[in-house]
């Protein structure tokens, strides 16, 4: 499928499931490397995710079973070589996957990109970190992101 | 609580990214979300004119076909704003000044086709909007051309 031939509206639903607290299980899985811990940029997933925000990913095992529509997860980009891209699968296919942000004014998804290849997914959303209460102050003053 | 101090420890830890990107970092680009938009005002502009008022007198059916009519303006509008803004994106961000020497009436075919919104949102002219499809895939050829692709010209209708 070519980008454009999509339907430029995709019928897709507004109340977006949040992303929950990561939990212990996912945490100390982290320390077994069985999770990937990843720091979000840009404003296509608002109000889910925001930039500056870090999540931690279930690697995908290339078992489509595991995928469901409204998950978040993360995908290398189709054309642009390195570039992780932070989505929510809308629909998922023997031909590939429909990925859309939660903020499409502000995203750049299977609207442009097409489907994206299963093979490209690197996992599933499982949780969010909360935030150490200074990173959540500096977050909340953009002034004070003082260098380190 | 070993939950929430296993959390602000791994949250502070160096982490790669994963872009809740949009265009302007990854420069994705497209003339076909125009081009949904230009048919869009031309396919509504024919629904327009298309539309018969009902016979006088009768106050219902006034009623439904005023309703009508406002609703299919409002969407010609909205639509032509929608193409102009596409092609701005595609004017502004996409092309860059060497593709002036390729496509020497780059600025003209895109002022011309901005207009060509206006003049669409402003009257119900299926001229116009035929001519704003004609600019449209003019500049659908451009832009893939830049590309080194020759993709088709596919409408939705």
């Amino acid at each position: 499928m070519t980008p454009g031939s999509l339907p430029p509206d995709l019928d897709f639903r507004s109340d977006f499931e949040p992303v929950p607290a990561a939990g212990l299980i996912d945490l100390l899985l982290f320390f077994c490397r069985r999770r990937l811990l990843l720091r979000i940029e840009g404003q296509s997933m608002l109000p889910t995710l925001h930039g500056g925000d870090r999540v931690l990913v279930k690697p995908f095992q290339m078992n489509l079973g595991q995928l469901q529509p409204g998950m978040v997860v993360v995908s290398w980009h189709p054309s642009k070589p390195g570039l992780r891209l932070v989505k929510r699968l809308a629909a998922c296919s023997a031909d590939g996957l429909t990925l859309m942000g939660d903020n499409p004014a502000a995203s750049t998804d299977s609207r442009q990109l097409g489907l994206i290849p299963a093979s490209l997914l690197i996992g599933v959303v499982v949780g969010r970190l909360q935030p150490n209460p200074i990173t959540k102050q500096q977050r909340m003053s953009s002034a004070a992101r003082s260098p380190r | 609580m070993l939950r929430s101090a296993l959390s602000s420890f791994v949250s502070a830890l160096p982490a790669p990214v994963a872009e809740a990107h949009c265009d302007g970092p990854c420069g994705v680009y497209d003339p076909a979300s125009a081009r949904v938009a230009a048919e869009a005002v031309l396919a509504m502009t024919k629904k327009l004119k298309a539309l018969e008022a009902p016979a006088a007198g009768d106050a219902a059916a006034q009623a439904a076909f005023d309703n009508t009519f406002s609703r299919f303006v409002a969407i010609k509008e909205d639509q032509a704003k929608e193409t102009k803004k596409e092609l701005l994106i595609l004017w502004t961000d996409y092309f860059k000044p060497d593709h002036l020497a390729t496509f020497p009436d780059l600025h003209d075919t895109f002022w011309k086709a901005a207009k060509l919104c206006s003049a669409c949102k402003v009257n119900i002219d299926q001229g116009k909007a035929e001519e704003l499809m004609a600019a449209v895939e003019k500049i659908h050829g451009m832009f893939w051309q830049s590309k080194g692709r020759n993709d088709a010209w596919v409408t939705a209708s």
